[in-house]
């Protein structure tokens, strides 16, 4: 099933993109997001970010989820 | 959903009638204001000279919502207002307001410290520091 992906600040930098639509396989098993798109990505290996599934911090999906979004959000700076 | 951004820096005038609109509210015996302004940080012996600031714009008018709930529910204000910048805000320039107010002082002084660093740890907000020769670093909350 494809999913729309937000990437912000340096992780758009890094990926070289705002947003697309990825491809991902959830089953009853758990997939750790993190290590899914450090594969797509191998640049994000070295990277701090936190990812956000609907606009909630979390970064651990399954089928049983409703998944609207997925952001990849490098350190916060606001103020 | 109420948005908290504005487009480049605050300005002084519209926190100067941000205050004004308040003097109608005469149950109020105390303000409290924070004002972020961007600092010309030297960085590998470059000045930075502006940030640029983007967001996830929805999920963080999302946590800015959650904040103000919280901080209502922990303190007795009687209102509250935060507005932060998105795109550029050069150096000096003011990139976030927060405005608490209440009857009296002690209620303020603390919402106001909770409040800000709230929004420094949650608010999805992302800095592009652009240096005079318009390379860039990003910025992180400590």
């Amino acid at each position: 099933m494809k999913f729309t992906v937000h990437y912000f600040g340096l992780i758009a930098e890094k990926v070289t993109k705002k947003s697309e639509e990825v491809e991902l396989q959830l089953s009853s098993e758990k997939l750790d997001l993190h290590e899914f798109f450090e594969e797509l990505y191998p640049t994000l290996r070295n990277l701090n970010y936190q990812i956000a599934v609907n606009q909630e911090l979390n970064s651990v999906v399954d089928a049983s989820m409703e998944i609207t979004e997925i952001a990849l959000l490098p350190p916060f700076a606001g103020g | 959903m109420k948005n908290c951004f504005r487009e480049g820096p605050i300005t002084p005038e519209s926190i100067a009638t941000s205050i004004a609109h308040h003097q109608v509210k005469t149950n109020i015996g105390a303000h409290q204001i924070f004002l972020g302004q961007v600092r010309a940080d030297i960085i590998d012996q470059k000045e930075v000279t502006a940030i640029e600031y983007s967001a996830h714009e929805e999920m963080a008018n999302k946590v800015f919502h959650e904040i103000r709930e919280s901080a209502f529910e922990k303190f007795d204000l009687t209102c509250m207002h935060i507005y932060h910048s998105i795109g550029l805000v050069k150096a000096g320039e003011i990139c976030l307001f927060v405005f608490v107010s209440s009857k009296h002082r002690k209620m303020v002084q603390e919402a106001i410290v909770y409040l800000v660093e709230e929004i420094k740890a949650k608010a999805p907000i992302f800095g592009k520091e652009f240096f005079a020769d318009n390379t860039h670093v990003w910025k992180e909350n400590k």
